[in-house]
């Protein structure tokens, strides 16, 4: 599979080096970081300005990250997917650490599960509509929406579902040809 | 960016940019890539990625992918706080 090449280390800015550093224990993530280093001074600032929209805000990072899985998911973002190890695809080891498993696994089959909770199932259900039919958004939905969030919460989650879905979308283009190198 | 050299005529050929004689197929190839991102995403394969690379360089792909995601994401929420508005 073809794929671009990743930037060598001696040319990473300091910020872009201590990014790929965070991903160490996971070097065909490292190595995908450093393709998109090709562009480094755009791609860096709006890393970190996703990332800290996951850490940040009123809504509870657990819950961003489940949004965050369930764009990655229905992007077919790698071939982690695949494999249905989606732990694989956190974006971070300490973003979200009381996450469990349970929720984790219950991310595909969000609507019939019995551990997550309506506010999460509602979360879930807007991501997967902005990302795949945002027509469907309608004022019925909205109505759901805001019996369990007050609008600033609906607005910081429109944020993180449109960038995720735009970002996991870039992630699920080039990862897999990531993981075709040889990153070892 | 109208200043930077973009014109009406090449605006008005977005929609049917695949047959348009006014956008050239730099253009066209980046148009191609925006619209499978964004709605046929799988459909990237090696013969697109040769083909973006005759007209690209790493650098301006990457690039490019960053623009079209970041439009991807905001303008389909934008689409919908828009429609919510007027609704």
């Amino acid at each position: 599979m073809s794929s671009l090449t990743p930037v060598e280390d001696a040319f990473l800015s300091t910020r872009m080096k201590a990014l790929v550093a965070e991903f160490e224990f996971d070097p065909e993530y490292a190595n995908g970081l450093k393709i998109f280093a090709h562009k480094q001074e755009v791609f860096e600032p709006i890393w970190s300005a996703y990332r800290s929209m996951l850490e940040n805000g009123k809504l509870d990072r657990d819950l961003k990250e489940l949004v965050r899985l369930k764009i990655a998911q229905n992007n077919d973002c790698s071939p982690y997917v695949e494999k249905q190890n989606l732990r694989r695809l956190r974006f971070a080891p300490e973003i979200a650490a009381s996450l469990s498993e349970e929720k984790i696994a219950a991310v595909g089959a969000f609507e019939v599960s019995e551990v997550l909770t309506k506010r999460e199932k509602l979360a879930l259900k807007f991501a997967e509509k902005l990302g795949i039919e945002p027509e469907s958004l309608d004022d019925e939905f909205f109505e759901d929406l805001r019996s369990e969030f007050p609008d600033e919460e609906i607005v910081e989650l429109a944020h993180v579902a449109a960038v995720g879905i735009g970002f996991e979308r870039f992630l699920a283009v080039w990862q897999p040809r990531v993981c075709a190198l040889d990153t070892r | 960016m109208v200043d930077k050299g973009l014109n009406e005529e090449k605006i008005a050929e977005i929609e049917n940019y695949e047959v348009s004689d006014k956008l050239t197929r730099r253009e066209k190839l980046g148009l191609k890539f925006a619209e499978k991102m964004g709605i046929e995403h799988r459909a990237i394969d090696d013969k697109f990625f040769s083909l973006l690379r005759e007209e690209f360089t790493e650098p301006e792909i990457v690039e490019l992918s960053i623009v079209i995601s970041v439009c991807i994401g905001w303008g389909r929420l934008l689409s919908v706080l828009r429609s919510e508005e007027t609704s």
